[in-house]
C-alpha cells in the first residue's frame, strides 16, 4: 500500500514535470513541431524503459492522472456555454456537415482497409477510430471487433489531430477558429480537444461540441452502416 | 479560494449527475453527460459563470497532462503494429487528416458564404 502510494506519487510528479517542461519549451521556442504532448512522450518513453517500468506498472501507477480526465472533460462545458449563441445560430449546418463527413469517412476507411488487408475486424476498428474511447469500445464489442485494436486506432487518430491537426488545417488555409475546432474535435476526440483548448476559447468550444456530436452521430450510424458494408464487401 | 472550491464542487456535481444519467439510460460516457450538464446549468444560471471562469480556464489550459498516460499507452501496441504492419497506422492517420480537411473546408465554406450575404 505504502509502496503503491510512493510509486504513484513519483510517477505522477515525473509526468507533470515532463509536461510542464514541454509547455515551457514550446512557449519559449514557439516551434509548431514541439507539441507539448509529443515532447512529453519523447521524454517519458525512454525514461520508462531506462527505469525498467513495464506498461502494466505504468498504467497502474498513472491512474491518478487518468482519474482527472473525466472532471477535465466536464470543465469543457464552460467554453461550450460561452459560445452557445454562435453554436445555436449554426447548429443545423454543424450537424449536417459533421453527419455527412463522418458517414463518408466511415465508408472510405472501411472500404480502403478491406481493399488493402481484407480483414473485417480491423476494418471495423478503423472505421470507429474518431470517437472517444468508451463509446468506441462499446461499439466495437457490439460489432464483434477487437477492443484493444479499436483502442489503439482511437489513440492514433487522437494523436494525429492532437499533434499536427492545427498545422494541417493552417496549411490548408482553413483558418477560422470555429472550423479548426470542429474539425479537430470531430477527427481526434478528447486528445484533439485538449490540444485545441490551449489555443483559444472558440477553438475549445467548437472542438468540445464536435467531440460530443461525433460520438452521438457515430453511435447512431455505425451499427447500421458497418454490417451493411461488410455484406457488400 | 472560495471560487476555487465553488468551481471544483460544480464540476464534481455535474460529473455525479453524468454518472447517474449514464447509469439510468446508458449511451454517452458520464464525462460527456457531465459536460452537457455543466453547459445547461450555466445557461439556467444555477451555476454562476463569474465564480467559475478563472479556475475552469486554468483546468482547461492544463488538461493536456491528463492525456499523457493514454498517449504513452501506445507503446503497449508495438506488437500489434508489428503484426499488422505500418499500413494500418498509415490508413488511420490519412483518413483522420482527410476527415479534418473535409469538416474544416465545409464549415469554413459555410461561414464565409454566410458572412458575404447581407
Amino acid at each position: 500500500m505504502l509502496y503503491y502510494f510512493i510509486y504513484s506519487s513519483i510517477l505522477t510528479v515525473v509526468i507533470i514535470i515532463c509536461y510542464q517542461l514541454s509547455v515551457q519549451i514550446q512557449n519559449k521556442t514557439n516551434s509548431i513541431l514541439l507539441n507539448p504532448m509529443l515532447l512529453t512522450m519523447a521524454m517519458m518513453i525512454p525514461l520508462l524503459s531506462l527505469a525498467n517500468v513495464s506498461i502494466d506498472q505504468f498504467h497502474k501507477h498513472s491512474a491518478w492522472l487518468n482519474a482527472l480526465l473525466e472532471p477535465a472533460i466536464v470543465a469543457l462545458g464552460l467554453p461550450l456555454y460561452q459560445q452557445i449563441q454562435v453554436i445555436k445560430k449554426n447548429i443545423k449546418a454543424i450537424v449536417l456537415i459533421l453527419g455527412s463527413a463522418i458517414t463518408l469517412l466511415m465508408i472510405i476507411s472501411y472500404l480502403l482497409t478491406t481493399l488493402i488487408i481484407d480483414n473485417s475486424n480491423i476494418a471495423i476498428a478503423i472505421a470507429l477510430k474518431s470517437i472517444t474511447v468508451p463509446i468506441g469500445l462499446a461499439l466495437s464489442e457490439k460489432l464483434n471487433s477487437i477492443g484493444s485494436l479499436t483502442a489503439f486506432m482511437i489513440t492514433i487518430a487522437g494523436l494525429t489531430g492532437g499533434l499536427i491537426g492545427h498545422q494541417w488545417l493552417n496549411l490548408l488555409r482553413i483558418k477560422s477558429p470555429q472550423a479548426q475546432g470542429l474539425a479537430v474535435g470531430c477527427a481526434s476526440h478528447a486528445i484533439g480537444t485538449s490540444s485545441m483548448s490551449r489555443i483559444s476559447q472558440q477553438h475549445a468550444a467548437f472542438s468540445s461540441l464536435a467531440l460530443v456530436l461525433s460520438a452521438i452521430i457515430t453511435a447512431v450510424i455505425a451499427p447500421f452502416l458497418l454490417p451493411f458494408l461488410s455484406q457488400l464487401a | 479560494m472560495y471560487n476555487v472550491l465553488y468551481s471544483l464542487a460544480s464540476i464534481v456535481l455535474c460529473l455525479l449527475l453524468g454518472y447517474t444519467i449514464h447509469f439510468i439510460i446508458g449511451g454517452l460516457p458520464p464525462s460527456l453527460y457531465g459536460m452537457i450538464i455543466l453547459t445547461t446549468l450555466l445557461t439556467l444560471k444555477i451555476i454562476r459563470v463569474d465564480k467559475l471562469t478563472s479556475t475552469v480556464q486554468w483546468i482547461i489550459a492544463n488538461m493536456g497532462v491528463c492525456f499523457v498516460p493514454a498517449a504513452i499507452g501506445i507503446i503497449e501496441y508495438v506488437a500489434l503494429i508489428k503484426e499488422f504492419g505500418l499500413i494500418i497506422t498509415a490508413i488511420v492517420v490519412s483518413t483522420s487528416l482527410l476527415l479534418m480537411a473535409l469538416v474544416g473546408f465545409l464549415y469554413q465554406y459555410f461561414i464565409d458564404n454566410k458572412h458575404s450575404q447581407p
